[in-house]
């Protein structure tokens, strides 16, 4: 069996890199990320000497993708937009919602 | 700990789920936790896999309504993952013990965090709708 291979430190990479905020949550943190002013995603950060981070990867993980993924997002390979674009397929964001066009504008004759 | 390898025991009046394989709870260290297991080998790439059924969240403020059931994960010698799916919330740690301790925790904080928010995105909404299923706050005593 192979540890996890996300550490603290990756765990860190990535709540710095989404924009989320961390804190202390009793003997660990706790990573709380916003979007217009609403609650959207949390994730644990282990505090301890050899901290595998196995719990922010997988479908029911905090981070909601795979191990492979979780890597890439904090060894730079995937971007916080491509992160984002694939919690918006999960249902985790809420999709865009696409700018509306002007009201009672007259159609150009 | 090793969860495929532990002996048979039942060890609480927990209905017993169709093929499961009943073992003692006291590998996993606490007293308020059940274990009922068997080995995942649906997914074998992934370690040994237990269910338990958490009976209490050892909080001074909250209580639960009903048990949880939990998955536990064997990522390692080192590094045990504890999952409440319906929640959709999981914690590592060194040992089972450890890692079901940060899962109780982590329930009720994320739950007072969720209550105290003003907008919760679908995620938190979804994962506050079940915890709000699980727990409540203890009735304060009467002096």
């Amino acid at each position: 069996m192979a540890r996890s291979r996300i550490e603290r430190d990756d765990a860190y990479k990535i709540a710095e890199k989404i924009g989320a905020e961390v804190q202390r949550a009793g003997k660990h943190a706790r990573a709380t990320l916003r979007m217009d002013g609403r609650l959207v995603l949390t994730f644990g950060i282990r505090h301890g000497p050899n901290s595998g981070h196995g719990h922010l990867c997988g479908a029911n993980g905090d981070l909601k993708m795979n191990e492979a993924n979780v890597v890439a997002l904090a060894r730079c390979t995937m971007t916080k937009e491509q992160y984002f674009d694939l919690l918006r397929e999960k249902g985790v964001l809420p999709s865009p919602t696409p700018p509306s066009g002007p009201k009672d504008q007259k159609p150009s004759s | 700990m090793n969860l495929v390898g532990t002996s048979s025991k039942v060890s609480s009046p927990v209905p017993q789920w169709p093929g499961t394989l009943h073992y003692d709870t006291n590998d996993v260290g606490s007293p308020n936790v059940v274990t009922y297991a068997t080995f995942n080998s649906y997914n074998s790439d992934s370690g040994p896999y237990a269910w338990l059924v958490l009976l209490t969240l050892d909080s001074a403020d909250y209580q639960l309504r009903q048990p949880i059931f939990v998955g536990l994960k064997e990522k390692a010698d080192d590094e045990y993952i504890a999952t409440f799916a319906e929640a959709e919330l999981s914690r590592s740690g060194d040992t089972p013990e450890e890692a079901l301790a940060w899962l109780k925790s982590s329930i009720v904080e994320l739950y007072e965090l969720f209550k105290g928010e003003d907008q919760l995105g679908p995620l938190p909404q979804r994962q506050l709708r079940v915890l709000e299923q699980y727990i409540g706050k203890k009735p304060h005593r009467a002096r």
